[in-house]
């Protein structure tokens, strides 16, 4: 095989500044280019320690997985409260049933509010479940995060693209983003009056 | 004509919470033969055996979505006049304006009151 042509570092025609020659040009580039690379050494090491300091491992697998827990203990708690309340509810219901009239209408009248105050669940549950969503792709993120610090490799998250599945919608629907705590969402006014808009 | 108050009405939510609260106000309304699914393909399978006067639906379910319900509903013979009312969370203009173009009847956003659902099934079925 041949050997390599050599570079010519000061082709025919080319100056170099006064009292510079071309050696001592290719050393000061050569010195400028190492320090540089130094630096971005040292800045990654200086990176790598301050992630570390996160902990982003334990971030990952404790602490995140200590609010899924409690939310999904919230999710719990509130079902069991909202089966008491309807049991108490439903027999409310029943002695209503065996009530003379001026007295059943008002007991009947409880049991309704309880029945619909017991809507809230639903919006617990489903406010909890777009929690628990967000805290799974940070969790994702944060993982790669610990695999950049430990393997040195960036890799795009794997789970990534399932967490977000999760919250893509059935083929051909709106995004089902669940309750809408904002001040400007559609009340059921807002949505009967667009419904009607669209005959 | 006065609406039949015994017409089996079928609800359908994945909470089993939510079943249960639609169940008894609707028996507060008067209508006591409710029967229940908890996903559109449970209660499209329901329907294929059962006439029912109306279908009360939530929307985000799996594997079958309340929108998928009413689609299939209105694209079967047989099934395609009962009415539907989707209950649901989802408040945003496009999500009304694709359950509208899917046929459905009414729609209830979460959380509801017992007056809202009394006046949606008049609009719906008619006067009881």
């Amino acid at each position: 095989m041949a050997a390599p042509k050599p570079v010519d570092i000061n082709p025919p025609g080319s100056t170099l500044p006064t009292g510079m020659t071309a050696g001592a040009d290719m050393l000061d580039i050569e010195q400028r280019l190492h320090d540089r690379v130094q630096e971005i050494v040292e800045q990654i090491e200086i990176a790598k320690a301050q992630i570390a300091a996160v902990r982003p491992h334990e971030i990952s697998s404790r602490d995140i997985r200590a609010v899924a827990g409690q939310l999904d203990a919230v999710g719990r708690d509130a079902e069991n409260a909202v089966a008491s309340f309807l049991d108490a509810a439903e027999h409310l219901g029943d002695i209503a049933g065996h009530l003379p009239d001026e007295h059943s209408g008002e007991v009947q009248k409880i049991a309704t509010q309880i029945f619909e105050a017991s809507n809230f669940h639903d919006i617990t549950g489903q406010r909890i479940t777009q929690a628990m969503r967000v805290l799974n792709q940070i969790e994702t993120k944060i993982s790669a995060l610990s695999d950049v610090l430990h393997n040195g490799a960036l890799a795009l998250p794997q789970d990534d693209a399932a967490a977000v599945a999760a919250a893509e919608p059935a083929a051909g629907e709106p995004p089902l983003d669940g309750p809408d705590p904002s001040r400007e969402a559609n009340r059921q006014d807002d949505i009967d009056a667009l419904f009607d808009s669209l005959d | 004509m006065a609406v039949d108050k015994n017409m089996p009405i079928l609800i359908v939510d994945d909470y089993k919470t939510m079943l249960r609260i639609i169940a008894n106000l609707l028996k507060q309304i008067g209508f006591n033969n409710v029967d229940e699914a908890t996903d559109g393909s449970m209660a499209l399978g329901k329907m294929r055996e059962r006439a029912y006067g109306l279908v009360i639906s939530d929307w985000n379910m799996e594997p079958m979505t309340g929108l998928q319900l009413v689609k299939e509903i209105r694209a079967d013979e047989k099934l395609k006049a009962t009415p539907f009312i989707m209950v649901t969370a989802e408040s945003k203009t496009e999500n009304v304006v694709a359950a509208k173009q899917a046929g459905i009847n009414n729609y209830i956003v979460k959380p509801f009151n017992a007056e809202t659902l009394r006046k949606k099934l008049e609009a719906v079925i008619g006067a009881f």
